[in-house]
């Protein structure tokens, strides 16, 4: 029940907002999103973690599988050898030729030998 | 998202003048009231859940922004205070009409901060003493009371002019 005080009070216009406020309230409002029902899903950090260490996993041994048993771990090894052979009459480490007359690149023949081991 | 902004304009719409009055009851200032409503509303829009009672949750936002609002731009001493009351109140705007209106708004200037805003907002936002309660978690006995004691003081007030 009002009291004739609170009945006179209320006969006073309280003061309205202005036209711009529309605007400015609504205006602000976030764009509608394409995909609502995914946005509003959440995934905490922990699972995507968990996620990305799986399927890392996954593509280690799907590898490992696709290549062989051991070749994921172990790496294919190349061993090279190269001689070169000097006629003995022109050979620089034998003291007993003369040695000033060799040309600096002298003739001789080269062996290449290239050996692997390990891997595929 | 979308539908819970659907519902917050909904809300805005259907409250619009009551939530100003709200703000209004705070900042004394229009400006300032609309500018809490802006605030508020931003924040609203862009907030994961609104709680089961959204009406109450958006009043609650409302009044809040106008607290931070004057905390961050405390009303100058200079700044003129602005009516409280529609400035052009219909064409029948009699003089004593005028007159009670500007008696009114002087005795409600002397009226502490509680007192003022709960009666704007119980006759003005249309709120019920249970609303203002929980919108300022207050016990709904304090907030009776100081309308009942505002009242009081308005109506000596306006006796003894």
């Amino acid at each position: 029940m009002m009291e004739p005080l609170e009945i006179q009070l209320k006969t006073l216009k309280f003061r309205s907002p202005s036209s711009t406020l529309d605007d400015r309230v609504l205006g602000q409002k976030p764009p509608k999103s394409f995909f609502p029902h995914i946005e509003s899903v959440s995934i905490s950090l922990g699972w995507v973690t968990a996620f990305a260490l799986l399927m890392g996993m996954i593509g280690f041994v799907a590898g490992a599988l696709w290549r062989g048993p051991s070749a994921a771990l172990d790496s294919p090894s190349r061993e090279i050898r190269v001689i070169y052979n000097l006629p003995p009459s022109q050979n620089p480490f034998i003291l007993t030729h003369d040695s000033d007359n060799i040309p600096q690149i002298p003739a001789g023949k080269w062996e290449i030998h290239i050996q692997q081991s390990g891997g595929v | 998202m979308n539908r819970q902004n659907g519902l917050l304009e909904e809300i805005y719409h259907r409250y619009r003048r009551e939530l100003f009055a709200c703000a209004l009851a705070v900042t004394r200032n229009s400006e300032r009231a609309e500018d809490a409503i802006q605030d508020a509303f931003y924040r609203l829009f862009r907030q994961r859940r609104i709680p089961r009672n959204p009406k109450a949750y958006v009043f609650r936002a409302v009044r809040n922004a106008a607290i931070d609002l004057l905390r961050k731009r405390p009303t100058a001493e200079q700044e003129v205070p602005e009516s409280l009351f529609d400035p052009a109140d219909g064409p029948q705007d009699f003089t004593e009409r005028r007159e009670f209106q500007r008696r009114v708004e002087t005795a409600l200037h002397t009226l502490s901060e509680d007192e003022r805003e709960t009666i704007l907002q119980h006759l003005y936002a249309d709120l019920t003493f249970q609303e203002i309660a929980d919108l300022r978690d207050t016990p709904i006995g304090t907030v009776t009371a100081w309308y009942r004691r505002g009242l009081e003081k308005l109506r000596t007030r306006l006796e003894n002019r």
